[in-house]
């Protein structure tokens, strides 16, 4: 068990994670980049290993560009980088328990930690969602974007919100086929209020060359429109869709029927709460940020002292507000280690912030499934994949009185299979959310069920070597 | 809404409460379960589901043991609902040539007692458990423990109950218990008040502070348990299994630190192993260590090497309720009419909650119980029998 002596460290090596320890490194702070993943990044910054032609979008992407450079920066600042490295647990001592790439468990032991483990997709079961062939948007990206390869020929994309276009405009650079792309929102929900434009143009402008993109390539876009079913007997089969109305009921009679192989669904993200659950932050449930989120004050420190916390943990953000907030962190942090900060570049991050934040409400609720959608989910409809537990059984447990995450795991093992939770519990959280809604409790807040280490599965063979 | 008034109130929602208010409701009582947090949120969500009669002190303990046996196996069917009780049989692996000696005692003791336990070789035991490793030198196999999904029977207790009409609150704290004349005439909630001449306290850890509320001392302290959990995997271990060390530390009942308490582990029918354990004071904190997870994970694979092929998936902890003799206190607490005490199991919670349920309500509705509870009442351990608190 090695104790190095770093002073800051970084666990998420995306935007928020990376532009920080930049930042800490340009002060002379020794610093450590901790990431799970081969290739730091983040899900943002995933190197495409072929060497297609930059394109007026890509160019475009500065955000993007940014990052890249930021990791090279880090590199040559002397970051230390430890990819494929899982953080298993945080003690009360503020001590990291990691598992490095060799499988190694060892102990880090900083002044100050600062939490960038980002999000997860979202998910909204629908029938047949466990078939094989339907891919989560987030798990075809990283197909495409790291490794260059294409699940099938002809790709549906369904779900909410603009990261469907984001993935449809990546799968035609790489010469897929987009048979459609089904959109849950009506178009009229969708636009941006006028305000947002102004602040937030080079985003808008990148969102409109990527449809421009698919305009071109004419893959036929549908709007107010939801994924009913997935058939198929061994796989994916046939994608059955159907309009819905403003309130998101299906509109009798519109259903269709496409033949598809695969089929790439996202309904937005939720953060990835479980290590600062463990460390003992405290977490808030906000709709508007994404679900549960980690609480932090204006400087980004947690309720926890000298863990920080940025990017899309603190509230779904997207690039721009992560890449914000790592900034502000590591300004929060140099701070709290005597060095000396200009109060100008802080507030002036602190100013842009509050932009940022206009704009993920914003965002956000382009991915919000309005009640009306989860109620229609059928009774028979798998949410929990690992316990194999049904909506109708949650839902019945609920009306017992099991309303609460704690007590529908007691009660039905949601959770306590090998994602523990991670897939199941945002979907769980709305139906418990509808239920109190529909017999007018008094709207207690819904915490997460508690979390424990090791955060990440761990195999016991490399804890005994 | 609270009730007004009821015949009973239990303060407790794990699996003490939920037995006493099962066993209420076959006796037509109309009781009222009150529960400060979730119900089974505390010791009876965070612990095995071992049935062991072999751990058990020899003597009243055992007995008591031996009696809450008899009810599992009639349990699933009177409840109605799936409790995952099994009766595979239990073994203590011995791994020490200098833990046989106290083990032969432990053996010659229970055999008096009429517990039928057998002593195995190596050989033996790793026929019956073909999973178990070399590492150790003998075990004793007794064929009446078994397991139980501990959540699962505090669940069906208490939904039984329910159908039954004992009215079951939670996030409902009790505050302060009103006293007229020597007895309990009522329980302050931070809901209401109820009218009750009964009060059963089985509030696990929390007990001591239901005492407090009548200036009755309760040597009850949380001392925390760890366990760790696989996994599911494949059916490698039909039997629960306990270490002789686990035994010792167990029955030692001292105040000493314990970080080495010795190996528990069992498979659940779901398939995912639950190893432990730890016994340690550390108040109220139900946080989990990797020190521990790495020590129970280290000595349960000295004996199961199956198990260096799982993942760990997660890690929780108990409160086990400790007294100092390691007996639980059963019974009704002299100088207060009416107000019962059912708490202190630490580990044997699970295991005594069928007999524990239906002794207490033998006691509310007769006054008195078949089995001899003098063994297990509070002022055993008071020297003066004054049992009261000096404000």
């Amino acid at each position: 068990m090695s104790k190095l002596a770093y002073e800051v460290a970084i666990v998420g090596s995306g935007l928020a994670g990376i532009a920080a320890a930049c930042k800490l490194a340009e002060y002379g702070v020794k610093v450590v980049v901790m990431d799970e993943n081969i290739h730091i990044g983040g899900q943002f910054l995933r190197r495409c290993p072929t060497t297609r032609k930059a394109s007026f979008t890509d160019v475009m992407d500065l955000m993007r560009k940014k990052g890249f450079k930021l990791i090279t920066l880090a590199k040559e600042k002397n970051v230390a980088i430890m990819n494929r490295t899982k953080v298993l647990a945080i003690s009360d001592q503020n001590e990291l328990l990691v598992e490095d790439n060799e499988k190694k468990i060892s102990t880090i032991r900083p002044q100050i930690i600062l939490l960038a483990t980002g999000a997860r997709e979202r998910f909204l079961p629908f029938k047949g969602w466990t078939l094989p062939g339907v891919f989560s948007t987030g798990a075809i990206q990283s197909l495409v974007k790291s490794f260059g390869v294409l699940p099938s020929r002809e790709i549906f994309v369904g779900g909410s919100g603009p990261f469907l276009f984001t993935v449809a405009w990546e799968l035609l650079q790489q010469r897929g086929r987009v048979m459609s792309i089904i959109e849950q929102k009506h178009l009229m929900d969708s636009l941006p209020p006028s305000g947002l434009l102004f602040f937030n143009a080079s985003r808008f402008l990148q969102s409109a060359c990527q449809i421009a993109r698919i305009v071109f390539a004419r893959v036929p876009v549908r709007y107010a429109t939801k994924i009913v079913e997935a058939r198929g007997r061994y796989r994916l089969e046939q994608v059955v869709t159907s309009k819905v109305d403003r309130l998101g009921r299906a509109v009798p009679g519109t259903e269709k029927i496409y033949s598809s192989e695969a089929l790439a669904v996202g309904h937005g993200f939720t953060p990835n709460i479980e290590l600062a659950q463990v460390a003992g932050c405290e977490i808030e449930s906000d709709t508007t940020k994404g679900g549960w989120v980690v609480r932090v004050d204006q400087t980004l420190e947690t309720s926890v002292e000298n863990v920080f916390a940025a990017g899309e943990i603190t509230g779904i953000g997207g690039a721009p507000k992560s890449l914000n907030e790592g900034n502000i962190a590591a300004l929060s942090i140099l701070r709290r280690l005597g060095k000396e900060v200009e109060k100008s570049v802080f507030s002036r991050h602190q100013k842009k912030r509050e932009r940022l934040l206009c704009f993920a409400r914003y965002f956000n609720s382009l991915h919000m499934s309005s009640d009306e959608i989860i109620k229609a989910i059928p009774d028979e409809t798998l949410i929990c994949r690992c316990e194999n537990v049904t909506i109708k059984e949650i839902n019945m447990a609920i009306q017992q009185g099991h309303n609460t995450l704690g007590a529908l795991r007691k009660a039905l093992r949601i959770g306590m299979g090998n994602c523990q939770g991670r897939i199941c519990t945002p979907i769980v959280r709305d139906l418990i959310h509808i239920h109190a809604k529909a017999t007018k409790e008094e709207d207690n807040e819904i915490l997460p069920a508690s979390t424990r280490i090791p955060v990440k599965p761990l195999a016991i063979k490399s804890l005994l070597d | 809404m609270l009730p007004h008034t009821a015949d009973t109130v239990i303060i407790g929602g794990g699996v003490i409460g939920a037995s006493i208010a099962y066993y209420l409701s076959k006796k037509k009582v109309r009781a009222v379960l009150l529960e400060q947090g979730e119900l089974v949120s505390g010791t009876s969500s965070a612990c095995g589901g071992l049935i062991f009669l072999q751990s058990k002190k020899t003597g009243a303990h055992l007995a008591l043991a031996l009696e809450s046996k008899k009810r599992f196996a009639g349990l699933n069917e009177e409840l109605g609902a799936e409790i995952e009780y099994r009766n595979e049989g239990g073994l203590i692996i011995v791994e020490k040539e200098e833990e046989l000696q106290s083990i032969d005692c432990h053996i010659a003791r229970e055999k008096k007692l009429g517990l039928e336990v057998s002593f195995l070789d190596r050989q033996e035991a790793r026929e019956l458990e073909p999973c178990l490793s070399e590492n150790f030198v003998a075990a004793v196999h007794c064929p009446l423990d078994g397991q139980v999904n501990p959540i699962y029977l505090s669940l069906a207790f208490l939904e039984a109950a329910k159908r039954s009409g004992v009215k079951v609150f939670p996030l409902t704290r009790v505050t302060d218990i009103g006293l007229g004349e020597g007895r309990v005439e009522s329980v302050i909630t931070c809901r209401g008040k109820i009218a009750t001449p009964i009060i059963i306290n089985a509030a696990g850890v929390n007990a001591p502070d239901v005492g407090k509320m009548v200036k009755t001392k309760i040597p009850i302290i949380p001392r925390r348990g760890q366990v760790v959990v696989t996994e599911t995997g494949p059916q490698l271990l039909k039997r629960g299994l306990i270490s002789a060390k686990y035994l010792e530390v167990k029955q030692a009942a001292g105040l000493g630190e314990a970080q080495e308490a010795g190996t528990s582990a069992e498979q659940t029918m779901s398939g995912n192993f639950l190893l432990g354990a730890t016994r340690e004071f550390v108040g109220f904190d139900k946080r989990t260590t990797w020190k521990a997870m790495k020590t129970i994970v280290y000595r349960a694979t000295q004996l199961i090497p199956g198990l260096k092929d799982l993942h760990i998936i997660r890690t929780f902890a108990g409160l086990r309720p400790y007294t100092p003799d390691g007996l639980p206190i059963l019974g009704k607490v002299t100088g207060i009419d009416g107000l019962i005490i059912a708490a202190g199991h630490e580990g044997d919670g699970i295991c005594l909650a069928p007999i524990t349920g239906e002794l207490i309500a033998d006691l509310v509705t007769e006054g008195r119980t078949d089995f001899e509870l003098g063994d297990f009442a509070l002022d055993r351990f008071e020297e003066k029998r004054d049992g009261r608190l000096e404000d």
